[in-house]
């Protein structure tokens, strides 16, 4: 999976799961089951499945064929990947102070070959609804502009969904968000109380054709998990690093 | 597809055939003839499969499969032409009754626009994965009209006609406006195909600017490898092979991480080999060819009648790029193409089993040679006197030295920016500049601005400012003298659509002005972006 593809799918996710406000009894957990499809330059590729689950302690996010165990209680994450029926464990930096981000060491050989956008961005919060799987939905819309990019993301948002989103926010999708992205959902409360339940995402990078992405959630729930959820899969051994977790 | 976007830019020269074309195609069940370009387009595909046919299994063993490869040709007007794929995207409309060669010929032409597509055209492109149901490799180009380049400033083309000879016939026969240039760029970019169904892609293109150490020791490659392919003496020319290889090794100690290494060894092996493909098939037209087509289907083929200027031209692009000191991209095309003839000349039957082996170029001619560090060590403690090392390291000096202060000057400019985006018009800025320019990345700098760039109805005239043009198809210009709340800028404009789209528009900066038939200009809070919509006057 290339970078930009990767990337697309982790805003395509994180923008899908975003939301917050529902307390739901602990002892069930968070199950949340979408797909996503991806067109570009006229094809529009096979939905890939996306599915999370959450507990107060622990989770697993599965995008595609890959697995991201996060066990917090453990401290450790684990990387899955069934192809080569391997796992790739990290530490998770549980500590409350965010490390300063280390800046590689400047190379000339490097200069000018990695733009990175940075959007200015806007909101429309449309004052129409629709119901979307029995849920009324309010359509809001977020326009980034760089200045060789632009990024363009519609939404369909709903209050009343069965998961405990303040938990979701925190976990999953507050990671996993820029600066800009993040004080852009501390400026309207309705993208912070609200889960995506449906998005539609135009990007138009400064080189390559614009990609199209669309996903949906078909499953938002609070149930017990299978067993073994949160753990490895049997039969699956360590890698030492992401070169052999992948088979490269 | 560098090397094809490098022909699209540097199409040139001039002397253009006007013959009468013979009467357009007209497809079996369709009243409308096909344009001009696009039957020559599908007659100059035909003859690509012609050579191929006669010279691939001796170019490389096992090149075959080649008719199988779909070809995406995109032009200037928008309109979209796909020929032979198997799952066509849904913009794309059969050509009733029209095959070539038992290809179907698809259209899109919901775009289209009023540009005139005066043949001949050319472009480059590359292999692109696409379809609808069955996504397959295809062959993608993107091609426009030739353009007439404008005459330097300064350069009086009547006054000076008489210091240099007439161009001779061979001359005007490797023109880029000559349809043999798009057939090569077709093998090159089908041998592209070939490869990747038989070599594993590892390390993704180099992306790499170069140093004072790169730039001198690059030139030494360079020089050794010209001397190598031009040297009767095999273990004259062998001794120059093994300087390449201690220049390489020196360059790369002091340089370049593994990765970057690996990225420009790869680089060599994709597009060295591609090159040699076009080289090898020229050197066997020698011994004969049998063109497919005539000047009746495309007036600006010559049937390959005189490949020697083909072939002068990669020893002539060796010579060029192994001194430029910016570049290190481009070098693999033709420092790959000479290693393969190398291996040729000095181990016949080293293509078997070559891509399957994962195996670089550079690293097959160190075994080959079977030389260890030591023999390279000792080759390159003679540079200094063989390669006049002090006087490479002089002139790269001075242009490395600028170029750095280029880019820490364009860097320390603070102010409101202005990005113009050409993206929309689907075609590669040709900036015109006299001053001096530089190259990081993607970016191109030019510190004393820029005379201006003209696509179409698009024109842009430059000023006495610094700009840079970067990704391609934007340019950035700062205003170091904005101030905040004031416009800084004029806008001039016929109609407006909306609240930022402007029609038959002018905008005036201290940087530079650009009319275009249509624009959107979008105030940002920390940048004005200006789009240009529409390349051409309706």
């Amino acid at each position: 999976m290339s970078k930009e593809i990767r990337s697309a799918w982790i805003i395509a996710i994180a923008v899908i799961l975003f939301a917050a406000g529902l307390v739901l009894p602990a002892a069930a957990d968070d199950h949340v089951v979408g797909s996503g499809k991806r067109t570009y330059m006229g094809r529009t590729f096979p939905p890939q499945p996306s599915e999370i689950w959450l507990a107060a302690d622990r989770a697993s996010v599965r995008e595609g064929v890959l697995t991201i165990i996060y066990r917090w209680d453990l401290g450790k994450q684990w990387t899955i990947f069934p192809r080569t029926k391997k796992y790739l464990e990290e530490p998770i930096d549980t500590s409350a102070a965010p490390k300063p981000e280390e800046k590689p060491a400047f190379r000339i050989q490097e200069a000018g070959w990695n733009y990175q956008p940075v959007y200015e961005w806007s909101v429309k919060v449309a004052g129409e609804t629709e119901v979307i799987d029995g849920r009324t939905c309010r359509k809001v819309i977020m326009t980034g502009v760089a200045e060789y990019s632009e990024e363009t993301r519609t939404l369909w948002l709903a209050k009343d969904v069965p998961i405990d989103m303040a938990r979701y926010f925190e976990k999953i999708v507050k990671p996993g968000l820029d600066p800009a992205m993040a004080a852009l959902y501390k400026d309207y409360p309705i993208l912070r109380e609200s889960l995506v339940v449906k998005s539609d995402i135009i990007m138009i990078p400064p080189i390559a054709p614009e990609s199209h992405w669309e996903a949906a959630h078909t499953t938002i729930e609070s149930v017990d998990p299978p067993p073994g959820t949160y753990d490895i899969p049997a039969g699956f051994t360590k890698a030492a690093n992401r070169a052999e977790l992948f088979g490269r | 597809m560098k090397k094809s976007t490098s022909l699209l830019i540097f199409v040139a020269v001039f002397a253009v055939l006007i013959i009468d074309l013979a009467p357009a195609v007209v497809s079996a069940q369709s009243s409308e003839p096909l344009p001009e370009y696009i039957r020559i387009e599908l007659k100059r595909l035909e003859e690509t499969w012609n050579v191929l046919d006669q010279f691939a299994a001796r170019v490389w063993p096992g090149w075959t499969g080649y008719r199988d490869v779909p070809f995406l040709f995109e032009y200037a007007n928008r309109v979209r032409m796909l020929v032979g794929h198997p799952s066509p995207t849904d913009e794309f409309t059969l050509v009733p009754g029209l095959e070539v060669q038992g290809k179907k010929v698809y259209l899109d032409r919901r775009a289209e626009i009023k540009l005139e597509m005066k043949p001949p055209i050319a472009g480059g492109g590359g292999p692109l994965f696409i379809g609808k149901e069955k996504q397959v490799q295809t062959v993608w180009l993107k091609l426009s009209p030739y353009v007439e380049p404008k005459p330097e400033p300064g350069v009086d083309k009547e006054k000076d006609k008489d210091k240099k000879p007439a161009s001779t016939l061979a001359d005007i026969r490797h023109d880029p406006k000559a349809s043999e240039n798009q057939i090569l760029i077709n093998i090159h970019e089908l041998f592209h195909c070939f490869q990747r169904g038989v070599y594993r892609y590892r390390f993704g293109n180099l992306r790499y600017n170069t140093d004072l150490n790169y730039a001198v020791h690059s030139e030494i490659e360079g020089l050794a490898l010209e001397k190598a392919f031009l040297e009767p003496d095999d273990a004259k020319a062998k001794a120059f092979v093994k300087d390449f290889l201690a220049a390489r090794k020196a360059k790369r100690t002091g340089s370049m991480t593994e990765l970057e290494a690996n990225q420009e060894s790869e680089d060599d092996l994709m597009e060295g080999t591609a090159v040699y493909s076009t080289t090898r098939t020229l050197e066997l037209m020698k011994a004969g060819y049998k063109p497919l087509i005539g000047k009746a289907e495309d007036p600006f083929f010559f049937g390959f009648a005189d490949v020697a200027p083909y072939i002068d031209k990669e020893i002539r692009a060796l010579e060029i790029g192994r001194s430029d000191s910016m570049e290190a991209k481009m070098k693999c095309y033709q420092y790959g193409c000479v290693q393969a003839l190398l291996l040729s000349r000095f181990f016949p039957g080293w293509q078997d089993g070559f891509f399957q082996g994962q195996k670089f170029l550079d690293a097959l001619l160190r075994d080959k040679m079977g030389l260890s560090d030591a023999d390279l060590a000792a080759a390159a403690a003679g540079f200094k006197d063989r390669y006049r090392i002090a006087d490479l390291e002089k002139t790269h000096g001075e242009v490395i030295s600028n170029r750095d202060k280029a880019y820490w000057m364009i860097q320390a400019r603070k102010g409101r920016v202005y990005a113009v985006n050409f993206k929309p018009t689907e075609e590669y800025l040709s900036v015109r500049c006299s001053g001096p320019q530089y190259k990081l990345g993607l970016l191109h700098i030019y510190p004393e601005g820029i005379d201006g760039l003209e696509i179409r109805d698009v024109k842009l005239t430059g000023a006495k400012s610094p700009i840079v043009q970067d990704e391609l198809y934007f340019l950035r210009w700062v205003d170091t003298e904005s101030r905040p709340g004031a416009k800084g800028y004029e806008l001039k404009f016929a109609s407006r659509e909306g609240s930022d789209v402007y029609v038959d528009a002018e905008v005036k900066t201290g940087g530079f002005t650009l009319k275009a038939p249509k624009i959107r200009v979008q105030e940002m809070k920390d940048f004005v972006k200006i789009t240009v919509l529409e390349k051409i006057k309706q």
